[in-house]
């Protein structure tokens, strides 16, 4: 039965937050079997010393546990299998954590919502998970006299996370400045299109972002290039789109 | 009048004198016209008045073959050298 006083929004998002970032950090170090220092290649590894020498009596008797030993370690789903618990206290707290994010009108992070719906506790509606970083969602280089390339290579996974704030990230070095307008067309979350004028300057150096936005912190959930006006001198400059974490998970307060 | 051919990945587009490009698509325009970042680039074709394609200067920094071994005097004359030690090792 649902308690009369829940627990308030900004203490659920403490423990969301923390429970999230617990799995992202178990995640980096589980890794997937492929990275550098790593749970999950070292027991690679440890499978590889077994299967090299010696005689099929210590592949017989060690092989299968250390497989078992590898798929536990790896990132999937097991950075996210110690919140079962909590998780499950939490959700039965509020009477359903995906209403409860609704009624509030905030956003858990995408490892929670994966932590929640990889231990099957519940699924949540794409509108309360923020986007994981998407890196790059599209590129653009400028070729010549009001002429570029724009290449569509992601969009934000709209079937599970909320839009995201978008930038351009300069891709190439520094030559003379020049302001480029990109002319933009952004989808919202609702589906409605809206065109954006952004200024960037050849001048700046690799890595200079500009915000995607007619107001601060507006939030889309793709792009795409209508025209560009600019000078032959900026040819070779590049830009890639990037999506922006709506917030960094932390540690919750102690 | 020239020709461009955009060879860009599916997904990618170009905009080039008011028209917009899909991969595959072509338009003919003044050779003069033809933006300097469609020659040598993987996404384009180019192609002047005659039809034959238009390749600009490599802008690679890599060594075209024989280009490795030039380098400062000091180094010519060192390679010129280690040459004819592994000449004379050979003969013997």
């Amino acid at each position: 039965m649902a308690l009369p006083y829940p627990i308030g929004p900004t203490n659920f998002l403490n423990l969301a937050d923390s429970m999230a970032c617990q799995s992202k950090r178990l995640a980096i170090k589980m890794g997937t079997g492929a990275e550098v220092d790593t749970a999950s290649l070292n027991a690679q590894q440890n499978i590889d010393l077994i299967m090299t020498p010696l005689n099929p009596g210590v592949v017989e008797d060690l092989l299968e546990s250390f497989r078992d030993q590898l798929g536990k370690v790896t990132t999937y789903p097991n950075a996210y299998q110690v919140h079962d618990v909590g998780a499950r206290a939490l959700n039965r707290h509020v009477s359903g954590i995906d209403a409860y994010l609704t009624a509030n009108a905030i956003r858990v992070a995408p490892e929670f919502k994966w932590a929640l719906e990889m231990l099957a506790i519940e699924s949540l509606d794409a509108a309360n998970t923020f986007s994981p970083e998407v890196d790059p969602m599209d590129e653009v280089i400028i070729i010549g006299l009001d002429s570029a390339t724009w290449t569509d290579i992601a969009d934000i996974d709209t079937e599970n996370y909320y839009a995201a704030r978008l930038e351009l990230y300069k891709i190439t070095g520094i030559i003379p400045p020049e302001i480029i307008t990109l002319r933009l067309l952004c989808t919202r979350w609702d589906g409605t299109i809206i065109p954006i004028d952004v200024l960037v300057d050849a001048g700046n150096p690799v890595g200079m972002t500009t915000p995607i936005e007619t107001m601060p912190g507006e939030m889309f959930t793709a792009v795409t290039l209508s025209s560009v006006v600019c000078s032959p001198g900026s040819v070779g400059q590049q830009w890639k789109v990037i999506s922006r974490l709506e917030r960094e998970v932390c540690f919750g307060p102690i | 009048m020239g020709k461009i051919i955009f060879r860009g990945p599916a997904g990618s587009k170009a905009f080039i004198d008011g028209a917009t490009l899909k991969p595959g698509e072509e338009m003919n325009l003044p050779m003069e016209a033809i933006p300097e970042g469609c020659i040598n680039s993987k996404d384009y074709e180019v192609f002047d008045d005659a039809g034959g394609e238009v390749k600009g200067k490599s802008k690679s920094n890599k060594p075209k073959v024989g280009e490795a071994r030039i380098g400062s005097k000091e180094k010519e004359k060192e390679i010129k050298k280690k040459d004819k030690e592994v000449n004379k090792e050979g003969e013997s």
